[in-house]
């Protein structure tokens, strides 16, 4: 390279700055917190490393290299939660991930302002209650000596099932509950979607003679495709998390086979030895595997001309 | 792509197709809304049922006694009011802050010509899955003279990765015709995105909005690192606060402690749901014209 | 210049004041890290302005969220900003690492007759056990919080015994056939089949105690009259417990989803009026105590308090319990006011600052206080009062000076007269054993992760109560218990040995 070009691509590069400086200037404050409040304290992944020890703190901890990750895969508990982890979110993202969707498109085709207001807010209602308490609600309608439901089978003819105490359907409540907490709250952001197409489009569909479906199909599910892939592919990166609470409350005895996820499973340890490095250990294999999930998904995201991550 | 179509060319009558889609759409949000509200009301009727009542009968609608000692124990709490005026400002300005912020994060990292967007982005997205953890995160807070603030539970969390991706998408999504001759007319980025840009973005803006006012409200582990002071806890953190005593109380008291007023924790979860829940769900009425507005392209309203 | 000098001299003449004024006002200051409730004030609160006065010094403390203390704690500990004291609030491995990294101060060269000579005379070996760390030479790093434990029962539905022309039951047997009938003779009389005998509350472990001590059950820290120790769940008695428990499922008497319960919701069905027994701790307390329309008790069902199921042929039960520790305090290794750290903590096994701490300042919070009774007289804003600034978490100590209880059961002479009559008629019954549990011993917490990392632990779960509700049959569950648990035990027996546990 001659000075000459140097000399350019150096003056090119700051023009090309100069230009879009007001865009760059934008990413300051981000940037900024992303530093202090993201990177700084990024230091603490070490620990999953060490034997950590209050007083002599992270950066004075003895390290034990692997011996937690050793530790986590040669438990026989290991297994087992990895794949009751996993069988439950992947159950769960293909009955409870169309739902929101499904639900945002009958919404949107609601016109009577008050009875689409109306059903909006109560359906969101279920996302501020707590699992405690929808558990508890749960577990009155599922009971086998006088739930609800159960009473209704019987007077129906038929035998009680017992929902509460069997591995075989312990997944089925935890994803209907789920349905029944989230659904709501997840048609949030497909109707903003659904806002931001052009009414023009419909109106042209119309006149082009498309009927409801039609117009429903070629119009309103293109519109939020790009929302519902991001979605999916941040519900991919979610596949390793449970959510303690929820299955921590439906958990027992009966269903332990199936039930014993993740999270639990590192609350068990924290009561019996509170090892501090250890759930970090743990927490640290999990987001290992969520990020090579959400890589992989953002991948086959582009390939199929989709939104993607980045 | 062929569009098989339906009906005659110019006809805007209504079909059967159109009293089929209403009236599955009526009914199914119908049904559904019914069902998530049934929960809430029995919240709401718990939080006035005695005890004995309740457990006597789970689904009573219409218990036959009243009772407001629930209520009345949760608002005499002497945390209550200092943590609904904490919680009231840290959601409100974290959210105007961090709606702020994520505008102007989400809007250079759209423009996907432009260098070093990529490392950015991929920056932020590794920030989705590594954290240090609460030890690093106290240190960080402390040294920066934040402990005891309510600085320190509105910064840390101000702007996720998830709100960004989906700020980012969003913008991506909207038509670049505008931006383009905006730019031709010679306006730079800044003032394209103020002008043109975010006007467009009141749906995604109301959207996130509220995730992160909800997130503020809810939220109360951080108060429990960074706070050493009790009136300086959210109303969260004094509710679980509550309901805990209810229960320890329980399990402490049998025999040892002439309590003269044992709550069973069961009707204080009530009420002290109804006591947090309803002022944060009396804000999305406010936020819903803004999730209606759709473009305003060409001044066409829904 | 006149101007300048003139600003000078106001400085001057304020700092002056200032440090006069500081140094006028020299009390220690002692920083308490405690473990209260929500209810409990700490700013202006009286109670604690007049134990600091009772010491001479200033207290401040800092009150962590009850139900997240433990997480505060261990920020705090790792943060290096440690308080003067600490509610520890842990005695196992978590704290005998912290003992071994310097946190705590050694406290076992003040703990004699010059140093500290009430905590010295109050507390005894099987108390101090707890917070000695083995690992340093059994040398103590905190005080423990020790409680008086009231007796444990079992509370009946006397309206359904005496409708159905029943006692109380006190052996196994008898507490079949008491179950079996509130089960099947409509004790409520409503004409409805839709009553049970009880639940079994398999996570609240503890309830055990009253009903396992009929089947000849040690803990498995206890070893046999040779010498020998084995996990509790390997005994003999323990199946026999099983099959008691089995027959009476079977027979329909116990609630059948008794395996759904993970707190404390057996108690909600017997206030429910669905059972009619439960394991409990009070004696009295469900007639004398005011409970609001929130709580749990129906006030026309009427209550009685059953001892400890014995032996067929003994006439006392054999009840083990471990010396009661809620919770220790430490002294932060490098604080700055070791003299007045050390008084203060010694000063809290007094009877003086205990009542202090439980029934508050003349006037504030009680119009009379019984010194013998331990009870005290209040108006309703005394009450109110009461409430914000006293609490049973508050104390260092949680018992007497002569080992009593810190509070009376009752608001009135004649009801703490009712209360003790009736105390003393099931201590009649119960024979209790104290006895150390294994916790604190170096090498139990590996141990113990290493059974549960082995999946041993949830299988046992799950066995048991499907051997309960009839699931499997017997010889799976003994052929499990011998061959899979107990071997998985082995080496915490050894360690038990070892250390000559309960010898």
């Amino acid at each position: 390279m001659t000075e000459a070009t140097a000399k350019k691509r150096d003056v090119s590069f700051r023009t090309y700055f100069w230009k879009r400086r007001w865009l760059y200037l934008m990413c300051l404050p981000g940037l900024a917190f992303l530093i202090i409040f993201k990177y700084i304290p990024m230091y603490g992944v070490i620990m999953a490393f060490q034997d950590f020890s209050f007083k002599k703190g992270i950066f004075g901890s003895p390290f034990n290299h692997f011996a937690h990750f050793q530790q986590l895969f040669t438990s026989a508990k290991f297994f087992q939660v990895f794949s009751n982890s996993l069988l439950l979110s992947v159950t769960r993202l293909i009955f409870s991930f169309p739902i929101p969707i499904i639900l945002a498109l009958l919404i949107n085709e609601i016109h009577l302002k008050a009875y689409k207001k109306t059903t909006q807010t109560l359906m969101y209602l279920p996302h501020f209650l707590s699992w405690i308490v929808l558990g508890g609600i749960t577990t009155n309608f599922l009971s086998m000596t006088d739930g609800l439901i159960n009473d209704m089978i019987a007077a129906l003819g038929g035998q009680k099932i017992n929902f509460l105490g069997s591995t075989d359907w312990f997944r089925f409540v935890i994803i209907i509950t789920n349905i029944w907490k989230e659904a709501g709250w997840g048609t949030i952001i497909y109707l903003a979607g659904l806002s931001a197409i052009s009414p023009d489009l419909y109106e042209a569909a119309t006149v082009d003679g498309a009927n409801r479906w039609q117009r429903i199909a070629h119009v309103t599910l293109p519109g939020i495709s790009n929302t519902v892939v991001i979605m999916l592919v941040l519900a991919v990166g979610g596949l390793m998390n449970n959510g303690f609470e929820q299955v921590y409350l439906f958990q027992n005895d009966l269903n332990i086979a199936v039930s014993d996820v993740f999270e639990t499973y590192t609350y068990k340890i924290g009561i019996v030895s509170g090892r501090y490095s250890y759930s970090t250990a743990v927490g640290l294999f999990k987001n290992v595997i969520a990020t090579a999930l959400i890589f992989s998904s953002n991948r086959i995201a582009k390939k199929l001309g989709g939104a993607t991550l980045y | 792509m062929e569009l098989k179509l339906k009906r005659k060319r110019g006809s805007i009558h209504r079909g059967a197709d159109d009293y089929a889609v209403s009236t599955i759409a009526y009914l199914v949000a119908g049904v559904f809304a019914l069902v998530c509200f049934v929960p809430f009301l029995l919240v709401i009727v718990y939080s006035f049922t005695p005890f004995d009542l309740y457990l006597k009968n789970h689904f009573d609608f219409f218990p036959e006694r009243y009772t407001l000692d629930a209520y009345r124990m949760v608002l005499d709490y002497p945390y209550i009011w200092s943590g609904y005026r904490n919680t009231l400002i840290i959601a409100s300005a974290g959210t105007v802050l961090s709606m702020i912020l994520l505008v102007l994060t989400a809007y250079p990292l759209t423009k996907k010509d432009l260098k070093g967007q990529k490392v950015i982005m991929m920056l932020w997205i590794v920030t989705m899955f590594f954290s240090g953890g609460m030890i690093p995160d106290y240190f960080l807070v402390r040294s920066l003279g934040l402990l005891n603030t309510r600085w320190a539970l509105i910064l840390p969390g101000l702007l996720g990765c998830y709100n960004l991706i989906l700020m980012r998408n969003y913008i991506e999504g909207l038509p670049s015709a505008l931006e383009e001759a905006a730019l031709i007319d010679g306006a730079n980025d800044l003032q394209v995105l103020v002008r043109i840009v975010l006007p467009l973005c009141l749906p995604i803006l109301a959207t996130l909005g509220l995730f992160t006012i909800v997130g503020y409200w809810n939220s109360y582990f951080s108060a429990i690192m960074y706070m050493t002071k009790r009136n300086m806890w959210p109303l969260q953190l004094v509710l679980r606060e509550i309901i805990f005593e209810g229960s320890a109380a329980e399990m402490q008291a049998a025999g040892t402690v002439a309590d003269d007023n044992i709550t069973s924790p069961f009707l204080l979860r009530m009420a002290s749901i109804v006591v947090a829940t309803v002022p944060i769900m009396l804000v999305y009425p406010f936020l819903q014209k803004y999730f209606m507005s759709g473009l305003v392209l060409g001044g066409v309203k829904e | 210049m006149k101007k300048f000098l003139a600003t000078v001299l106001c400085l001057a003449f304020v700092l002056s004041l200032t440090t006069a004024v500081a140094s006028a006002d020299d009390t220690v200051t002692l920083t308490m890290l405690q473990r209260l409730p929500a209810s409990y004030v700490v700013e202006d609160n009286p109670v604690i302005e007049a134990w600091g006065e009772l010491l001479g010094v200033k207290i401040e403390i800092e009150a962590p969220p009850i139900s997240s203390y433990g997480d505060r704690r261990n920020i705090i500990l790792a943060s290096g900003d440690l308080p003067d004291i600490i509610y520890v609030g842990d005695t196992g491995s978590s704290y005998a690492q912290w003992a071994a990294d310097g946190l705590f101060l050694d406290l076992t060269d003040y703990l004699n007759e010059e140093s500290m000579p009430n905590a010295f005379r109050v507390l005894t070996d099987l108390e101090l056990n707890s917070v000695k760390v083995a690992a340093l030479d059994d040398h103590i790093f905190s005080l423990p919080r020790v409680q008086t434990k009231p007796m444990d029962t079992i509370l009946y539905r006397k309206d359904w015994l005496d409708k159905l022309g029943l006692d109380v039951p006190t052996t196994p047997a008898e507490f079949t056939a008491v179950m079996e009938a509130f089960t099947t003779q409509d004790p409520d009389g409503n004409g409805v089949d839709d009553t049970y005998g009880f639940a079994v509350n398999l996570p609240m472990g503890a309830a055990h105690r009253v009903i396992t001590s009929a089947f000849d059950m040690r803990p498995s820290e206890v070893p046999d009259a040779d010498g020998n120790y084995q996990v509790m769940e390997a005994q003999e008695g323990y199946m026999d417990y099983l099959d008691w428990l089995r027959d009476m499922y079977m027979a329909s008497s116990i609630d059948p989803e008794f395996y759904l319960i993970t707190n404390y919701e057996d108690r909600d069905e017997f206030h429910a009026g669905k059972i009619g027994a439960i394991y409990a701790n009070t004696v009295v307390e469900h007639y004398i105590t005011e409970l609001s329309e929130t709580a749990w008790v129906d006030k026309n069902f009427e209550l009685v308090a059953g001892a400890p199921l014995h032996k067929e042929g003994e006439d006392v039960a054999n009840v083990y319990y471990n010396p009661q520790i809620w919770g220790n305090y430490a002294i932060n290794a490098d604080t700055e006011h070791l003299e007045e750290a050390i008084v203060f903590l010694d000063a809290g096994y007094t009877d003086a600052v205990n009542e202090l701490l439980m029934f508050g300042v003349e006037g504030v919070t009680y119009t009379t206080f019984d010194h013998d009774g331990h009870f005290s007289i209040k108006t309703d804003e005394q009450l109110a009062n009461w409430q914000k600034y006293c609490a049973t978490y508050a104390t260092i100590n949680y018992q007497c000076e002569d080992k009593g209880l810190l509070i009376a059961n009752g608001n009135t002479e004649e009801e703490v007269a009712l209360f003790n009559e009736a105390n003393d008629a099931i201590a009649a019954l119960t024979n209790r054993v104290t006895f150390l549990s294994g916790g604190s011993l170096p090498g139990v917490a590996e141990e113990n992760t290493k059974i549960t990392d082995a999946g041993i632990s949830d299988k046992f779960g799950e066995l048991r109560t499907k051997y309960i509700c009839g699931q499997i049959d017997r010889d799976e569950m003994v052929s499990f218990l011998q061959n899979e648990y107990a071997p998985a035990y082995a080496n915490l027996e050894a360690i038990y040995a070892a250390n000559d546990m309960n010898r």
